[in-house]
């Protein structure tokens, strides 16, 4: 799956996380998982 | 700066979980890959220094089936015979459970063996005598499953439960895709299918451009012992309509935390 992600403007050069999950609603259970990214 | 919850699991420099949106009741303990029993009972004389690898079955992911690629002759090319220890009861090379690979190129860096398994009953630990090996009342049978080796990485794929694909080795980068273990202890450990709750990874979007729009594509599947050992479904896992959330935490030029929540609707 995938998408558009846009990076604020206001957002500090570094690390940060992308936490994935899938809604409640969903046909399967998740466990939300914090994805590691650089923001450049 | 960047709060204590963020920090801390950028430190792992791994996926980590997280409860999620499912609850934390209803869900099973992520699994401990440091902790899972790696005995193997016995092992027929191999040819070749053995690569090893272990698939995790199971809501618990207690079910282990070890597979256990050799050559069939030392100077081989590739690794062409596999074990798999179809009945989980770590005794590896019994009958049925050696199979040959079909090799492809004529030196170690061109060459593929893929192993054509086919159906695979999945093992159980519910025997009358509590002990693996004894098969279920009601088999649940993934169909061809494949294992395909490369110099650079081990693949599988199956139908899991005969109408849904389950996948690995992935990670990040293709550079990251897993191969197998030069011992037990150091097996690379994977978890096919879908009897636990969908993990998240990404690919090929380590990093995000600040003030511009990147599309983000994440894995839908299960975690493996390392970086690149990740289980995939396709682009046909989720139904119709389905999304993902996925919500970007990130320090701000003023030192906050801020949030904000994308919908990831795009099949790959």
């Amino acid at each position: 799956m995938h998408g558009p992600v846009r990076v604020p403007a206001d957002a500090k050069s570094g690390t940060a996380i992308i936490r994935v999950e899938l809604p409640a609603s969903s046909k399967y259970k998740s466990r939300a998982t914090d994805l590691e990214v650089e923001l450049k | 700066m960047l709060v204590p919850t963020l920090l801390a699991h950028s430190m792992l420099g791994l996926t980590a979980p997280m409860v999620g949106a499912s609850g934390p009741d209803t869900l099973p303990a992520p699994i401990d890959f440091t902790a899972i029993d790696r005995k193997i009972k016995s092992e027929p004389d191999y040819v070749a220094k053995p690569r090893y690898g272990l698939f995790l079955f199971g809501e618990d992911a207690d079910v282990r089936v070890w597979a256990v690629l050799d050559k069939s002759a030392a100077d081989a090319v590739a690794y062409d015979v596999l074990y798999i220890d179809r009945d989980a009861d770590g005794v590896i090379g019994e009958d049925g459970e050696r199979v040959e690979g079909k090799v492809k190129g004529k030196t170690e860096d061109s060459a593929t063996a893929v192993f054509d398994i086919g159906d695979f009953a999945q093992p159980t630990l519910e025997a009358s005598d509590g002990a693996p090996g004894t098969a279920p009342k009601k088999p649940v049978v993934h169909e061809a499953f494949k294992v395909t080796w490369t110099k650079d990485s081990v693949r599988y794929r199956m139908m899991w439960n005969g109408d849904t694909v389950t996948m690995g080795t992935f990670g990040p980068t293709r550079e990251t895709y897993a191969s197998f273990g030069e011992s037990p202890k150091t097996a690379t450990v994977l978890v096919p299918g879908f009897d636990r709750p969908l993990e998240f990874d990404h690919w090929m979007c380590g990093t995000l451009p600040i003030g511009e729009e990147k599309s983000f594509k994440v894995f839908l599947g299960a975690r493996g012992s390392e970086r690149g050992a990740f289980s995939c479904g396709d682009q046909k896992l989720l139904p119709a309509g389905e999304h993902v959330l996925a919500t970007l935490i990130y320090e701000s030029d003023e030192g906050d935390e801020k949030r904000v929540l994308y919908k990831l609707r795009e099949r790959c």
